[in-house]
């Protein structure tokens, strides 16, 4: 079946936040620092005041007078001797110094969103610029400049462990071979296409905010901005996500131009609008990734992984907002991989930085993960001269070993790895490999190739699950509507959630509809993220349509004569069991309206709301095969082939699965080959533009070939494993994996990405000059 | 923005030059985005109702291309092999809406060090027509462009052709690019070259320029020596042949880089018109 939402989004007819109409919008520029770090001696906002147009000029004393509170993270982590981790105050405006190229220090409203970029340029600021750090690594080094001098004067915000420190030591005591990889995760940044916006409403006769804004977790958010900033019941803030054009994680925190389109609303009595342009974007924006990493792993002769250990340094930026500390420290079980690796430890250090706070992005932190593990292996195998595909193999999971406890945390249902390694291969056509390498030579190419098995997490945490809701609502006309907690941006959630409700309740596509996204009508979500939404929602939906099934046999019941035990549901019809004597379930839903069709007592309307948990997380899987061309000479890349083999269990929809797929091997491949943010030893962003920033584009890519592997899991009704984020946590390492193999004959074992041409030809000198050393 | 004028006819847009300084614009793809982020406040010239300005015609001395030719105009043009590094740079400036809006005048008067349109037209060793209330000069484009973003177009002068002399015998162009990715993307490196051969294939002439590796893109004076007489061959390039380059460190690639990438390029050029 064909996504139904892109009639309306192709022929312009979606509906984003700035296509809203609001009537008497005003609009709202936001003076950011131009410096990484520096004090705020004085601000003079005279001028703008008086510039035309201009009807408030709000600054971060402003915002303290009127008593705003702070955004906070949600994620606790610990200093080395065990006290709670610093919380720099997370104004919605910084006060006393800036923090970064982009920290927002005033805010102007105008009548036009011109006045109010011209009023903006014309507020001075008396900056003094202090010494600013934007590298990890850098900023943990000792004597690095402060980021919060007096609060945190190592930029060391946490030290998080996991796993068994003492059997990792044992196991690489005794190991025949130990090898190790330093490497970087780039710093990135999301980039999707609709730039973020957002329109803040007071309506004073309600005494109640608005907020329009696409975001991916409405209900969490609309929380977290009504209890931490504004200090007010949950019901005094609407929150309407309409169409988003992308989020991929980016989306799924509150912000400060949340915070500050309410507040100013407030204060200028209009609704108060702001939309980024790409600039501003790229530098207010979350980023996500920075990691700084060292990876060992401990193997016996035989080449049987004993132990795997890695230490990373975590970029968090310089505040800590609503998941930052999340993406490094809470998906570290991803390290186990596919592989019986019995004891696997983890040490990661969050730094502060003068930088953009991190939040999670498409795998938030599974694609390191799965990095570490999946370029350790071919290093291994490097190091040992087995083959990388027999490296693997040795140390799969096999799936009678189904439950497998992992070396860390993580508790495997169901998969069958090393089929899905088979098929991966032969729809690669692995074999072939040689000639095409042998062709690629003569026209003086470098081809190589990559294996990587991903494994993820998703509909997490492990345990205890995050739940869902979903209530169907039948009106009377028969008609359903599904009001869902989790939002689509750009998935095709409608599609999928109505094609699933038809399964369910044999009901015709056109007779459900879905609506998402605003908190006054659905009544609780947790939201969109992690790989979750058909298993998190499709549970809810189990539920609730368990929940209607179950009223709509009372009703039909009584309406057919018969006895309750005695009537059957399947396919939409309630039928008396061994008879030709049945009601559709839309007739049941009219006659549960209708005036005395219902015995005495019984409530009206047919109706039903489950919030509720799926059992346990679930564990998608695959196995990704790449070939990529190198240009020897110019150093660049391309990537000729690319082969996955998914296991998402059940499939809902073929389609939206494969897009799915795409788009996130996409996305790995971009932050491979190209993307990156980097700063300039000031730390400003040169990389803060389209055109030094450079995101995949179709041409960039091969057609993809996609296969299936799939094993339902046991730990949802219906089998699907999720898989939003599966493509992109393959594809980080397998790309690298494919270009490193074809640099091998110089005798390259790394390359950090972004694998740039420069990058590539570096690398390619380096290691001739080393030859010949 | 204080004056907006689109005058129908070169007269009008010369007088109009010569009462007071305007920015003409054509296609606008460089003048805009580089005013987005405040309102312009110089006067503008749009250039596009002149339709004397658009076009390519030829003659027994050459060819002349309108200032407002488009790139896509370029594209779609039946000419000959001289032009193919022409066409091929025309097929990878930005996308297809840049190729229908930008225009080779314009690509040429903005003066970007990266500009693909440039090396092209120093390897067809053009000249550009410059109009004034004073009359018209012709300048190689060599002495037009002067530096990043300065050419010697005098403020009351429009840009109003391209001119590319007829070469005798077989000829052919070639463009090489280098960038971050494949289409969409400001060159780390370019390469133009365009060549005379005699009847045994010999190289009568030949001209060779690198782009993005110098404040203005520039030829290789040596190496275009060093061909004439032989056959095109990528052995005949040396690392010496790029001393007129001064390629720059920055975020889209270091000067070592650049240099090597160049030569690379330069030998891949001569291979492409050994073909």
């Amino acid at each position: 079946m064909r996504r139904v939402e892109d009639l309306r989004l192709l022929r312009g007819l979606g509906r984003y936040t700035d296509d809203l109409a609001i009537p008497g919008v005003a609009h709202m520029a936001i003076v950011r620092s131009p410096h990484a770090h520096a004090a705020i001696r004085a601000i003079d906002t005279a001028a703008a005041h008086a510039a035309p147009g201009v009807l408030a000029v709000l600054t971060g004393a402003d915002a303290e007078a009127d008593g705003l509170g702070t955004l906070q993270t949600i994620v606790q982590r610990h200093r080395p001797d065990g006290s709670p981790m610093p919380r720099p105050p997370y104004r919605v405006l910084a006060t006393g110094a800036a923090k970064f190229v982009g920290d927002p220090v005033v805010v102007v409203v105008a009548e036009t969103r011109n006045a109010a970029k011209d009023a903006a340029e014309l507020v001075t600021i008396d900056w003094e610029p202090l010494p600013a750090v934007t590298d990890a690594a850098a900023a943990l080094a000792p004597g690095a400049p402060a980021v919060w001098p007096g609060l945190c004067d190592d930029n060391l915000c946490f030290l998080f462990t996991l796993g068994d420190a003492a059997a990792v030591e044992a196991a690489f005591a005794r190991a025949a071979h130990v090898v190790a990889l330093d490497f970087r995760i780039s710093r990135v940044s999301a980039n999707p296409l609709e730039p973020r916006a957002a329109i803040g409403v007071w309506d004073a006769a309600d005494g109640r905010y608005t907020l329009y804004s696409g975001v991916q977790i409405p209900h969490r958010i609309r929380q977290e901005l009504a209890e931490t900033v504004l200090g007010v019941p949950h019901h005094a803030l609407r929150l309407v996500s309409p169409d988003m054009g992308g989020a991929f994680g980016m989306r799924g925190s509150p912000t400060q131009e949340h915070a500050l389109v309410l507040w100013a609303a407030r204060r200028t009595g209009r609704p108060v609008k702001w939309v980024a342009d790409r600039t501003e974007s790229f530098l207010s924006d979350f980023h996500a990734r920075d990691n700084v990493s060292t990876v060992e792993l401990a193997l016996d002769g035989e080449g049987t992984f004993l132990a795997l250990r890695i230490r990373t340094i975590a970029g968090l930026g310089a505040y800590l907002a609503f998941n930052t500390p999340h993406s490094p420290t809470n998906n570290l079980g991803g390290l186990a991989g596919v592989y019986r690796t019995p004891a696997i430890r983890a040490e990661v250090r969050g730094a502060f930085t003068n930088t953009q706070p991190t939040a999670p992005y498409r795998g938030a932190g599974r694609p390191e993960a799965t990095y570490a593990v999946e370029r350790v292996i071919d290093v291994a195998a490097d190091h040992l001269g087995v083959d990388p595909v027999e490296l693997r193999r040795r140390n799969l999971i096999g799936p009678d070993q189904m439950p497998f406890r992992t070396g860390l945390v993580f508790i495997y249902d169901s998969g069958d790895f090393a089929e899905g390694m088979r098929r991966a291969m032969e729809a690669a056509d692995w074999d072939g490999f040689e000639a095409r390498r042998a062709a690629s030579q003569a026209r003086g190419m470098l081809r190589g190739r990559g294996i990587a098995n991903a494994i993820e997490i998703a509909a997490g945490p492990q345990r205890m699950p995050n739940e869902e809701a979903v209530e169907i609502r039948f009106d009377p006309g028969g008609d359903a509507t599904l009001l869902v907690g989790t939002h689509n941006h750009g998935q095709g959630h409608e599609t999928a959630f109505r094609q699933m409700a038809m399964t369910m309740l044999g009901l015709p596509f056109e007779r459900v509809r879905v609506l998402a996204g605003d908190t006054d009508t659905v009544p609780h979500g947790r939201g969109t993220f992690g790989s979750r939404s058909a298993t998190a929602g499709g549970v809810a939906l189990r539920r609730a349509a368990d929940a209607i099934i179950a009223r709509g046999r009372r009703i039909a019941a009584h309406l057919l004569e018969a006895a309750e035990g005695d009537i059957e549901f399947d396919a939409g019809s309630f039928r008396v069991a061994g008879t030709d004597r049945a009601l559709r379930i839309e007739e049941v839903a009219r006659a549960s309206y209708r005036l005395g069709a219902l015995p005495k007592g019984e409530p009206m309307g047919l109706a039903a709301l489950a919030v509720t948990t799926a059992d346990e997380a679930t564990f998608p899987n695959g196995c990704h095969v790449c070939e990529v061309e190198v240009d020897p000479e110019t150093g660049a890349v391309r990537i000729d082939r690319y082969t996955v083999c998914d296991d998402v269990g059940a499939v809902v929809n073929p389609l939206l699965l494969k897009g799915q797929i795409h788009g996130g091997i996409a996305q790995g491949a971009g932050q491979a080959l190209g993307e990156t943010i980097a700063y300039d030893e000031t730390g400003q962003i040169v990389t803060a533009s389209f055109m030094d920033y450079p995101m995949p584009r179709a041409d960039d890519l091969p057609p993809f070939e996609v296969v299936g592997n799939h094993v339902p899991t046991p730990n949802n009704p219906f089998g699907i494993k999720g898989a939003g984020e599966a493509g992109t946590v393959g594809a980080l390492p397998v790309v690298i994996n494919a270009i490193v193999d074809a640099l091998r004959p110089f005798g390259v074992t790394h390359l950090d990405m972004p694998a740039t041409p420069e990058r590539v030809w570096r690398a390619i000198r380096a290691a001739r000059e080393g030859a010949v050393r | 923005m204080t004056g907006y004028l689109r005058p129908a006819t070169l007269d009008e847009a010369v007088a109009a030059l010569a009462a007071g300084p305007r920015t003409p614009i054509a296609g606008g793809t460089d003048v805009y985005p580089a005013r987005i982020v405040a309102a312009p406040d110089e006067d503008l010239l749009d250039l596009t109702a002149i339709a004397a300005l658009r076009g390519i015609t030829a003659d027994a001395a050459g060819w002349r291309f309108g200032a407002a030719t488009t790139w896509t105009d370029v594209i779609e043009a039946a000419l000959p092999p001289l032009f193919d590094g022409l066409k091929a740079a025309a097929r990878e400036v930005g996308g297809v809406q840049i190729q229908n809006a930008g225009t080779l005048g314009g690509n040429l008067c903005n003066a970007s060090p990266a500009a693909d349109g440039a090396p092209n037209w120093l390897a067809l060793d053009a000249e550009v027509e410059l109009a004034s209330a004073a009359g018209t000069r012709l300048l190689p484009v060599c002495d037009f462009l002067l530096g990043n973003r300065r050419t010697a177009r005098r403020p009351d002068e429009i840009l109003t052709a391209i001119r590319v002399p007829r070469p005798e015998g077989r000829a052919r162009g070639v463009f090489l690019k280098l960038g971050a990715r494949r289409y969409l993307v400001i060159s780390i490196v370019s390469v133009a070259a365009a060549a005379q051969f005699e009847a045994d294939g010999r190289i009568a002439s030949a001209r060779i320029a690198v782009g993005a590796c110098s404040p203005v893109p520039v030829r290789l004076p040596a190496l275009e020596a060093r061909l004439v007489g032989r056959r095109a061959d990528p052995a005949l390039a040396e690392p010496a042949d790029l001393a007129p380059l001064a390629p720059i460190d920055d975020v889209r690639g270091t000067a070592s880089y650049r240099r090597d990438a160049a030569l690379t390029l330069v030998r891949r050029a001569l291979a492409e018109l050994a073909r």
